[in-house]
């Protein structure tokens, strides 16, 4: 089988299968909806996802069968460091340094190439491709899985939407009624495909500007869904807010890309590994071989002055590779809602819930993540810093803010905030392959907790808020069931003994061994271990709240209680999947050594080192090293989590301490997290308001500085017009009306002399003659 | 003057005394034909002083010339005079036609 | 076919529509529509078969030279010539103003009123356009650029809305003052400019238009100068004559006026004539009113076309024959470009009128033209980066063409809604999604079209000009990249306050009907363009990439020939005899910001 030439196909398949789904809903949506089988876009979308589905499991077996499973990373340096059981930490940094140094290995396999040229400028070209490797065909399996079951699962959910009067309780008209309208069952679908599209694109990309064309795509695809419900206004503003908040991330996203555009000269994948050895400070020659620029006699140079113009270069190069890896991230902060950019999240939920468990839990969400994962190389020491600091706060005030969050799904986007803080730590303190574990574990339980959530929301006929259920697991003990084992599976529960566990038991774990194993290393960052092993704790504490609340204890209120009903199996049988994952995806394959994570590790970056001027003394312990740690880890996570379970529990079951007393002790802090750190307030009082402000100056300015200066202007003209038509009229006419008047009272007056009187006419004849000739005659004289 | 032998400047005192006789006539008279007498003594004050300037004494290119130019002057005139005689007299006629009378006085239409 | 039938057969062939609606007697409002539909979609079909492969007449893509280029005697006496031709840069807007006339034309079904001079003004216009877009002869040009002035007038001025008086007259005086700045700038050049200089030869004898007009005389001056005769000059009005005069000699580097040089000075007053149409904050303020007064098809082709004009003018003109003045006024031409991005964005934010804030995006996304193409890049020890330019400029022109297909339907969106409910306020709409849904649909195509979302088309100019600001200064580039996020705002937020939400608040409810085939079929066939060259843009970029490529280049040489100062290149610039010896070190000082 030939690698090369299969997987693009397959995965371009899997990837076009969608987008055919969408065009034909778009185009004959109307058409679809009328006819009698009235599920047949929604049908038409599911089809089209389970084919990539299909495609992506035949290019995933492919590539096993010629790729194998990978091998888990025990080097030689992992049996001595097990030998050595208590090691200083600078002997581990030496022995990372080691380890780097022999394992540094720059053969990913990886399958690139160009389906056709997006455009080219000159020598500049920017290509349509791709670029597989382990981790694109984990994460086009892992999305095209999650996304056929949440496509079931909407079948059910939205079946409502089929309805031709559908009653919106939470819009009322003028005259007070709930508003009336068509179900658009085929739009949600339709939407939900161009989703998968752009999120399989997002994966497949081969270069950052095509990463960052299908990273708009999912944010244009997140406002649609995120506003499916336009008619509320909370929707459209949270719709809104969702895509102007990732907006300002990927300007970030864009001065990046213009950034490694300027120090690289490519974006392709591929070809960054390359170009970053030629810019790597040891092989530092004049870089960027790829500018045709007119070379011009360089007389004025000497050699002396070229060598400090390199080194200058050099540091101008670093600094602006440092400056793309912080745009990059600030790309993934805003996609992936890590501090702080992670507002539009919570008010993210307003889309229907499906939509919340694929594109605001396990994929588009995720993308952040992946992209940092992508472009790990390019990320220096300090950016790597960086990542690691914003995940921990992220991961924290998250937590916190779902452990007051009121509403079923609020508290799953904070937790989904969290989670994402996590993979951003583990990728910033160098655990790569935990990472994206994580990512892939993390998908499969929060999905299925959102479905769970979306079977009770539909359950209670659009109830979310926490308060108002309780004691459902008697009317829904299936949801139920799974729903707590997507909780265990958050909140990583296994035994350790035994290494056994959820899936979530081995991806905390192998990301706190590593925040570990770097906070060993590293003294002073030390925090990057010890906060997110609180965080465990308060993600079970959040989590089982959110599960007793809703299942265990008294119905809160009866007649949503009577009302409910379990999920139908269109919906249940999806959970079911999902859960068998989220059990399940962190195990070993049977009979062989290897996991999720050998998988991954296929496509583990080459971290490229740079002798940054401005870097901290950092030390990355390769990831393999962090497994001795495993078991330790493991124990103390556990006991965490056991305590903020056990808090749960004596909170919520046992009674034992009230919720509502502890609010009112701990008032003004339960506030603040509620109202999210009041953080929307501020940002509206620093941002938006004064760039409405801005606007409506310049619109000002337009109205009552250059339009009135410009009418002045005419109207200046018209004035000179005016004053010079006066002149005309005053200096030049009068003089000559004066004239033609005077002359005509003359004629006037001498009229009287025109008596008619022939004879009188003789005798003036004859004087003027006679006088004539005494004149001429006088003067003749003189 | 009178002892003096008849010359140039006695014709010229004829002429001048015909020619205020024929002036007086004109702004006199009020009768069309009286002036048209009057304006026959003008213009025989001219024709006499076109003939008294003839004479050869006055000449500068007397071998060149015959020397009867004012004589023809005089004829010219003679005749010119009596084609407007006709004419003034058909003038009168008409104007007695449309106004029946001849007084010159009366006859005020061409008044500015 | 003859290029020269071809060509001008396609130029006139509206003016042949107009006589038609002129001369037949009582014709009604609906058959003037119908000849002029035909008459420009024979245009458009003519324009658009020049893409087709094969055909003895088609467009050669990625080719850099004139194609069809022809000249006939037009007042020789003055050297102008009727000299039209198709290259990279102007083919695409031809094809262009041809579509985009052809849909404004269909959409005229709603004026009645004097119907037969609205049409026949429309394709009067049309021949104007038309003629900008393809004289090759600085003198036609002119002449074109005043023709299209004309009918806007009236267009704007009888049949726009309740201000039409103050928004046409404030429209024809602000291109008059940009007209007549440029008259001045083109006679300067005119008479600066000399055929017979020696450095011109090669291209004298290469270029066959030259040959055919005024080739004999200019090498017979050429070699009497060789041979140090005196020489009558002989000027020229041919655009690319000038373009390799200001490339290749000195003749526009004379001190004219306070120390700067001639092309300083035309340079200048070519980049306010052709500003002020693009049009660029601050001479922008004659947009916003045009457009709100004016009926909706104008408004098309105004956005869609005419403010083409200037960005072509500036791509064709202003840069390749000034090109040391382009580079003096690159950091001003950029930081306004930057200015006029943000400022329209900013306008647009707080307008309350749809038509008003439509506009106002125009003049943020025609600033994004103006910065693609000041950033030419000069890089420490003379290498100028053809590269970043050739990209800038191309972006620039591909904003032209992408911000053509959207504003155009965005006017005609904001006018089907006009023609419905009479009313453009913005907080009176909402819930059309329920009302219009098709309509609805294709509306967020086009306007997200507008707000640079990927996959469409507006996104690649964008991205290209920002990316080539990035080279010239980083600076900039990512103050323009704040436009992309208030764009996004408010694009957003009019969709929300127009389309979404439950029920329309608004006068007239009842006259809200759907969209009918023909609205239907212009804003597809619109969005269809923009998604196509959205998902593949090279299908432009392969007509126009090489020509413009080949300008920036051309200017890139130019510039860093100019950077050195090499000692043969001065003495052919400077002519001992006659400059004083100061202005060798004046000329590389004024090179040097």
């Amino acid at each position: 089988m030939n690698l090369d030439r299969m997987l693009p196909l397959l995965l371009g398949g899997a990837w076009l299968l969608p987008l055919l789904a969408f065009a034909i809903i778009a185009l004959g949506g109307h058409y679809l909806k009328k006819t009698s089988s009235q599920h047949r876009a929604g049908f038409l979308s599911t089809v089209a996802i389970l084919g990539s589905f299909v495609l992506a499991v035949v290019a995933f077996s492919m590539w096993v069968s010629d790729q194998g499973l990978g091998e888990p990373h025990h080097g030689p340096e992992f049996e001595r460091a097990q030998l050595e059981e208590n090691q200083t930490p600078i002997q581990l940094a030496a022995l990372a340094e080691e380890g780097e140094a022999e394992h540094a290995h720059d053969g990913v396999f990886s399958v690139s190439g160009v389906w056709y040229i997006w455009a080219q400028v000159g020598e500049q070209k920017f290509e349509i491709g791709y670029y597989i490797d382990a981790l694109t065909i984990c994460l086009f399996v892992m999305i095209t899985l999650v996304a056929s079951c949440i496509h079931f699962f909407s079948l059910g959910y939205l079946q409502e939407e089929l309805e031709t009067g559908i009653k919106d309780h939470l819009v009322a008209t003028s005259a007070g009624e709930p508003f009336e309208r068509v179900g658009r069952q085929h739009r949600f679908f339709q939407y939900l495909s161009l989703f998968c599209f752009s999120m399989l694109g997002l994966v497949l990309a081969g270069n950052l500007l095509m990463v960052f064309i299908f990273w708009e795509l999912v944010g244009i695809c997140s406002y649609f869904l995120i506003g499916f419900y336009f008619e509320r206004k909370a929707a459209q503003d949270a719709a809104n807010k969702a895509f102007l908040v990732n907006r300002i991330g990927d300007l970030g996203f864009l001065v990046g890309i213009m950034a490694l555009w300027g120090v690289l000269g490519t974006l392709t994948f591929g070809e960054m590994s390359t170009k970053l050895a030629e810019l790597a400070p040891e092989t530092q020659q004049q870089a960027s071989p790829n500018k045709t620029t007119i070379q011009a006699a360089s007389f004025l140079q000497d050699e002396e002055a070229k060598a400090t113009n390199d080194e200058e270069t050099a540091d101008w190069n670093v600094g602006l590779l440092i400056l793309a890896g912080l745009g990059i991230f600030c790309g993934c902060v805003g996609k992936s809602a890590q501090f702080p950019l992670h507002v539009w999240l919570p008010d993210a939920m307003e889309g229907p819930t499906p939509v919340s468990a694929l594109v605001h839990s396990a994929t588009m969400v995720a993308a952040g993540v992946y992209l940092v994962a992508r472009c790990y190389p390019l990320f220096t020491e300090e950016v790597l810093l960086v990542i690691a600091y914003i995940g921990v706060i992220t991961l924290l005030m998250a937590a916190m803010m779902a452990l007051v969050a009121v509403d079923i799904k609020r508290v799953l986007a904070f937790s989904t905030i969290s989670q994402l803080g996590y993979m951003m730590l583990a990728l910033g303190v160098g655990g790569w392959s935990a990472g994206v574990f994580h990512l892939i574990t993390h998908a499969f339980f929060k999905s299925l907790l959102f479905l769970g959530a979306g079977a009770v929301i539909h359950a209670l006929h659009h109830e979310q808020l926490l308060i108002r259920m309780g004691g459902l697991r008697h009317k829904m003990p299936w949801t139920a069931g799974m729903m707590f084992v997507g909780c265990l599976a958050i909140a990583g529960a296994g035994i350790p003994g035994l290494d056994w566990g959820l899936s979530g038991y081995f991806s905390k774990d192998a990301l706190l061994a590593q925040a570990y194993a770097f906070a060993q290393v590293n003294p002073s960052h030390v925090y990057l271990y010890w906060l997110p092993l609180a965080g465990k704790a308060l993600t079970a504490f959040y989590i089982f709240r959110l599960w007793y609340l809703t299942f265990a204890g008294k119905p809160r209120e009866k007649k949503l209680y009577e009302n409910a009903h379990e999920a139908p199996l269109v919906m249940l049988i999806p959970m079911m999947v999902l859960t068998y994952f989220a059990i399940t995806a962190g195990w070993q394959i049977p009979f062989t050594p290897s996991s999720v994570t050998t998988i991954l590790e296929q496509a583990l970056p080459a971290v490229a080192s740079f002798e940054t001027p401005w870097a901290a003394a950092l030390n990355y312990p390769a990831e393999y090293l962090s497994h001795q740690y495993h078991t330790k880890i493991a124990w103390t996570a556990i006991a965490t989590a056991g305590t903020g379970f056990l808090l749960a529990t004596i909170f919520y079951v046992w009674q034992g301490l009230r919720p509502d007393e502890v609010q009112k002790q701990f008032g003004p802090l339960f506030r603040f997290l509620q109202a999210q750190l009041y953080l929307n307030e501020v940002y509206h009082f620093l941002f938006v308001r004064p760039l409405h402000g801005i606007a409506r100056a310049c619109s000002w300015i337009d109205r009552h500085l250059i339009d009135p200066f410009v009418d002045r202007m005419a109207k200046g003209t018209v004035n000179l017009a005016r004053l010079e038509d006066q002149g005309d009229r005053k200096l030049i006419d009068r003089p000559i009306d004066w004239m033609s008047a005077s002359f005509y009272d003359l004629a006037v007056q001498l009229k009287a002399t025109q008596t008619g009187m022939i004879r009188q006419y003789l005798v003036f004849l004859v004087l003027g003659t006679v006088g004539f000739f005494f004149i001429v005659g006088y003067l003749w004289q003189l | 003057m009178f002892t003096q032998p008849i010359g140039v400047a006695h014709y010229l005192v004829v002429g001048a005394i015909l020619f205020v006789c024929g002036i007086v006539c004109m702004t006199t008279k009020r009768n069309t034909i009286g002036i048209l007498m009057g304006v026959e003594l003008v213009l025989s004050a001219a024709i006499l002083n076109f003939v008294a300037f003839s004479q050869p004494a006055f000449r500068v290119d007397q071998e060149a010339s015959l020397g009867i130019d004012g004589h023809v002057f005089a004829l010219f005139a003679i005749v010119l005079a009596a084609a407007e005689a006709a004419v003034a007299l058909a003038i009168a006629l008409n104007y007695y036609n449309n106004h029946s009378t001849i007084d010159v006085d009366r006859a005020q239409d061409l008044q500015g | 076919m003859s290029s020269a039938a071809l060509l001008s057969s396609i130029l006139f062939f509206p003016c042949l529509g107009a006589l038609v609606i002129l001369f037949w007697a009582r014709i009604s409002p609906a058959m003037c529509q119908k000849v002029s539909l035909v008459c420009s979609g024979l245009v458009a079909l003519a324009t658009f078969s020049f893409l087709l492969p094969g055909l003895p007449w088609s467009f050669a893509p990625y080719e850099a030279t004139v194609q069809h280029g022809f000249a006939l005697d037009w007042i020789p006496s003055f050297q102008i010539y009727y000299y039209l031709g198709l290259d990279g840069i102007s083919f695409p807007l031809v094809v262009l103003t041809a579509g985009v006339s052809f849909l404004a034309i269909a959409a005229s079904g709603t004026i009645k009123k004097h119907a037969v001079s609205y049409y026949i003004l429309i394709l009067l216009l049309i021949t104007g356009m038309l003629g900008v877009f393809l004289s090759l002869d600085l003198f036609l040009f002119y002449i074109f650029w005043e023709v299209v002035l004309l009918p806007m007038y009236f267009l704007i001025g009888i049949w726009g809305g309740p201000r039409k008086e103050y928004a046409a007259i404030k429209f024809f005086l602000y291109t008059i003052f940009g007209s007549i700045l440029m008259l001045i700038a083109l006679l300067m050049l005119y008479f600066a400019s000399d055929l017979t200089d020696p450095r011109l030869e090669e291209f004298v004898k290469s270029d066959t238009i030259i040959q055919q007009t005024v080739g004999s005389q200019a090498l017979e001056g050429i070699e009497a100068r060789q041979a140090d005769d005196a020489v009558q000059p002989l000027h020229t009005f041919n655009i690319l004559a000038l373009q390799k005069i200001g490339q290749l000699t000195d003749q526009f580097d004379e001190p004219l006026l306070w120390g700067y040089s001639l092309q300083w000075w035309a340079f200048l007053l070519l980049f306010i004539g052709f500003a002020i149409k693009l049009p660029l904050v601050p001479v922008h303020t004659w947009l916003p009113d045009a457009h709100v007064e004016a009926p909706t098809p104008i408004s098309m082709i105004l956005a869609g076309v005419l403010l083409k004009m200037g960005g072509y003018g500036l791509i064709r003109i202003c840069y390749p024959i000034c090109p040391e003045a382009a580079q003096w006024f690159a950091y001003p031409v950029a930081i306004l470009g930057v200015i006029a991005m943000l400022y329209g964005a900013f306008a647009a934010l707080a307008q309350w009128d749809f038509k008003r804030l439509v506009a106002y995006s125009s003049v943020s996304h025609m600033g994004y033209v103006v910065l693609g193409l000041a950033v030419c890049s000069v890089y420490a020890g003379g290498q100028v980066d053809s590269q970043a330019w050739a990209m800038g400029m191309n972006g620039a022109m591909f904003q032209m063409i992408a911000h053509g297909i959207s504003s155009a339907g965005m006017f005609f969106c904001v006018g089907m809604l006009y023609d419905r409910v009479k009313h453009r306020q913005l907080d009176q709409f909402g819930g059309l999604f329920h009302r219009m849904p098709t309509f609805s649909g294709l509306s967020f195509g086009i306007f997200f079209a507008s707000m640079g979302l990927p996959g469409l088309c507006g996104f690649i100019g964008e991205i290209f000009v920002l990316l080539s600001t990035w080279k010239f200064s980083a600076v900039l580039a990512i103050v323009g990249s704040l436009t992309l996020l208030l764009t996004a705002g408010y694009i957003l937020w009019t969709l929300q306050r127009v389309y979404l939400g439950f029920e329309y608040h608004g006068p007239l409810p009842e006259k809200l009907s759907p969209a009918t085939k023909g609205e239907i079929s212009i804003l597809g066939v619109l969005l269809a363009f923009a998604i196509l060259l959205g998902i593949y843009p090279q299908s432009l970029f392969r007509y126009m990439e090489a020509t413009v490529t080949q300008t920036a280049d051309a200017l890139a040489e130019r510039l860093s020939a100019k950077e050195e100062p090499d000692e043969q290149q001065a003495q052919l610039r400077i002519d001992p005899l006659e400059a004083p010896a100061d202005t060798k070190t004046l000329l590389v000082e004024r090179v040097q910001p």
